[in-house]
């Protein structure tokens, strides 16, 4: 039930890190994309993946792509 | 299993992502759509109903209970590394391209050519 | 098992470097230089035991072998596992010249790009094969940026999202292979693979072999020849023209007659492929004016033939000695012309043959070392290049004379763009020609080279039997997987 639900939010978040066009703002919905998984692996029986998931992607993955958007511009399409 | 078939949805958002958006940022944000996608597809892989954590908790009791598959989670560990490692080479690699063509759209990167 | 020794050695140079190097830039490459001779001397301390036991095992931890992880040396690797010591310590002797700063940061990616390499030629499971060819993938990446100019950056950025989107759908392919026989080692997998093979299993191993034709440069795979090798720096760029793609055509191979025992028709698409490969390579050569552009698609089109031999090999079985044959020439022959070039590219600072008319007319071992390059890419005789091509000639005599005409047509037009790029970079006069003074360090791989390739030209049969037992050791899986399982 709440497996299912998750699934589904994980494509919403996917879609919107996609289609969204400030930069910053895709950066954060695909840490929390992360951050689902995460929870996924959890709920998969796989809590050592989860924890090295949130570590990894959420965390240190967010970091850098937060460097990345201040050294080069929050619009994603410069005319 | 429905979890395989959402997989395999983020892995073609994620290929989508790559081919269709200009921005090389938002290409190296699909790659990362597209690996979650790959991960989530190897732990359902070895997933095996009603089973538990592949870790020994109490040596008594845990040898009579059925274990979910190891070695694609071992997969999984080693590959979430590499992707960040993949990422953080090429963060490096746009600023610096930010920094010589004041652009990082990749239709201005047209120099190599024939 | 000694040669396994060499991927140890390598991350160890690799971790060292930084530490020691930091205080005095020389000790970096004095270290680099005495990790690659010793990957030298061990890697020939195994052929003893592989031409006694026809494999050398060892399972890492003791854990035996469909259970644990195991690294495993038949005749067919070891061949390339000395090929890609030895080029690799030219290598680093090669690249005195060219890096002047920054030396501590390159030769620890070239320590991890040689840990990579070495890795994928020992690996006993796919697995390993993963793991160590993204380890060669990622330094091979931040090596195609080093410099930091436009075009070095725009090639290493394109080059860094194919391919790792690439290398992903080898984990992909290799997940699917995991989910039909719960199993990785190689040996175990030819086990249960070899009876019956289904549509996953095709699809798994179309996906692994998409991966692995991107790095050894097939058509239509060969971005990394056709852009990434005009903008790296030549001892780089002759690194990845001549090993980087032999590792990937020896992985390919591996996975098609080890582990899925040639079991399905596709033959016919190596042979399509190959052709595809000789005639893109020949004729886009022909149009360059960029040297290393034309040195790329000539390494390119080098391939095409190896490939074309292996394709063929179904119908003619001597076809795969001249395969291999053939590929352990080309990784000769296109690190030979790379560093003949790459001198002058360093001392004019551009790649234009325009500008670089007649700037080799200086140096009589540059000019020797480029026309001995030059004949044996078109297979003149007394050279590696017409043994190896004979042989692929009288091959395709017997599968159909349309492939025949094809290949000799493609070797006329090698000779006629190697003998241009010669002419134009030896022969013209030159504007102002500037006196490049040589020294030891780029002298001697150049000189290695061209004995080694007149050699294996003249004892041809030295090179026969050499290909002949790799051959043996390749197309027979039996062996292999008793000696891996016990």
């Amino acid at each position: 039930m709440i497996f299912e639900f998750l699934l589904l939010v994980a494509i919403i978040l996917a879609i919107a890190a996609v289609e969204v066009k400030d930069m910053l703002y895709a950066v954060l919905i695909l840490g929390g994309l992360d951050l689902v998984v995460a929870v996924l692996f959890y709920l998969m029986a796989a809590p050592d993946i989860a924890i090295t998931q949130i570590v990894v992607t959420a965390v240190f993955g967010t970091f850098i792509y937060v460097v990345a958007v201040n050294r080069t511009g929050r619009k994603e399409v410069i005319e | 299993m429905f979890v395989n078939y959402i997989a395999a949805l983020l892995i073609c958002i994620g290929i989508y992502t790559v081919l269709a958006k200009e921005n090389l940022l938002k290409k190296i944000i699909g790659f990362s759509i597209f690996s979650n996608g790959i991960h989530l597809l190897l732990i359902s892989i070895g997933y095996r109903v009603s089973g538990v954590a592949p870790i020994i908790t109490d040596i008594k009791t845990t040898g009579l209970s059925l274990f979910v598959d190891p070695l694609p989670q071992a997969f999984v560990l080693t590959s979430i590394v590499i992707d960040l490692s993949i990422t953080a080479l090429a963060v490096a690699i746009i600023i610096q391209v930010h920094k010589k063509y004041k652009t990082i759209s990749a239709k201005k990167l047209d120099n190599l050519r024939g | 098992m000694y040669s396994f020794l060499s991927i140890p050695i390598f991350l160890a140079a690799g971790f060292l470097i930084p530490f020691i190097g930091s205080s005095n830039a020389k000790n970096s490459r004095r270290i680099a230089l005495i990790a690659s001779f010793l990957a030298i001397v061990v890697s020939l301390f195994e052929i003893p035991s592989v031409l006694l036991n026809k494999i050398s095992v060892k399972y890492m931890s003791g854990w035996m072998a469909p259970y644990g992880i195991s690294v495993a040396v038949d005749a067919f690797s070891l061949v390339f596992i000395i090929l890609a010591s030895v080029i690799g310590f030219l290598v680093v002797l090669y690249s005195k010249k060219y890096i002047t700063s920054w030396s501590v940061e390159y030769y620890t990616l070239l320590m991890l790009l040689f840990t990579g390499v070495m890795g994928v030629l020992h690996a006993g499971d796919l697995f390993n094969l993963f793991v160590f060819f993204e380890i060669l993938s990622i330094a091979s990446y931040a090596l195609t940026a080093f410099h930091k100019n436009k075009k070095s950056l725009e090639g290493a950025i394109k080059y860094l999202i194919l391919g790792s989107f690439t290398a992903s759908f080898m984990l992909l392919g290799i997940a699917i292979i995991y989910g039909i026989a719960g199993t990785l080692n190689m040996a175990d997998l030819a086990g249960t693979l070899g009876a019956g093979l289904s549509t996953s299993t095709a699809i798994a191993f179309g996906l692994i072999f998409a991966a692995l034709a991107f790095k050894s440069a097939v058509v239509p795979f060969h971005y990394l020849k056709s852009d990434i090798l005009e903008v790296t720096i030549p001892p780089v760029g002759a690194f990845f023209a001549s090993i980087v793609s032999a590792t990937g055509i020896y992985a390919i191979m591996r996975l098609y007659f080890t582990v899925f025992n040639a079991g399905f028709l596709t033959h016919h698409i190596l042979i399509l492929l190959g052709v595809m490969s000789i005639i893109l390579g020949s004729l886009m050569a022909l149009k360059q004016k960029d040297i290393m552009r034309l040195l790329a698609y000539s390494a390119i089109a080098q391939v095409g033939f190896v490939v074309l031999a292996f394709g063929m090999g179904a119908f003619v079985s001597e076809s795969y000695i001249a395969g291999i044959y053939h590929l352990i020439n080309i990784v000769f022959i296109d690190a030979l012309l790379f560093f003949c070039a790459g001198v002058l590219v360093l001392k004019h600072k551009t790649t234009n043959m325009e500008h670089l008319q007649g700037v080799g007319t200086v140096n009589p071992v540059l000019s020797y070392g480029f026309l001995i390059g030059a004949l044996a890419n078109a297979g003149v005789p007394l050279t590696n290049g017409f043994a190896s091509k004979w042989l692929i000639y009288v091959a395709s005599i017997k599968v159909s004379p349309i492939l025949t005409i094809i290949t000799v047509v493609a070797s006329a037009i090698t000779l006629a763009y190697s003998l241009k790029a010669y002419s134009v970079l030896f022969l013209s006069n030159a504007k102002n020609p500037k006196t490049i003074k040589l020294d030891g360090t780029i002298i001697f791989p150049i000189v290695f080279l061209c004995i080694i390739c007149i050699a294996l030209g003249i004892f041809y049969t030295a090179g026969i039997s050499i290909s002949e037992i790799a051959t043996k050791a390749l197309l027979n899986n039996k062996p292999y997987i008793l000696g891996v399982l016990g």
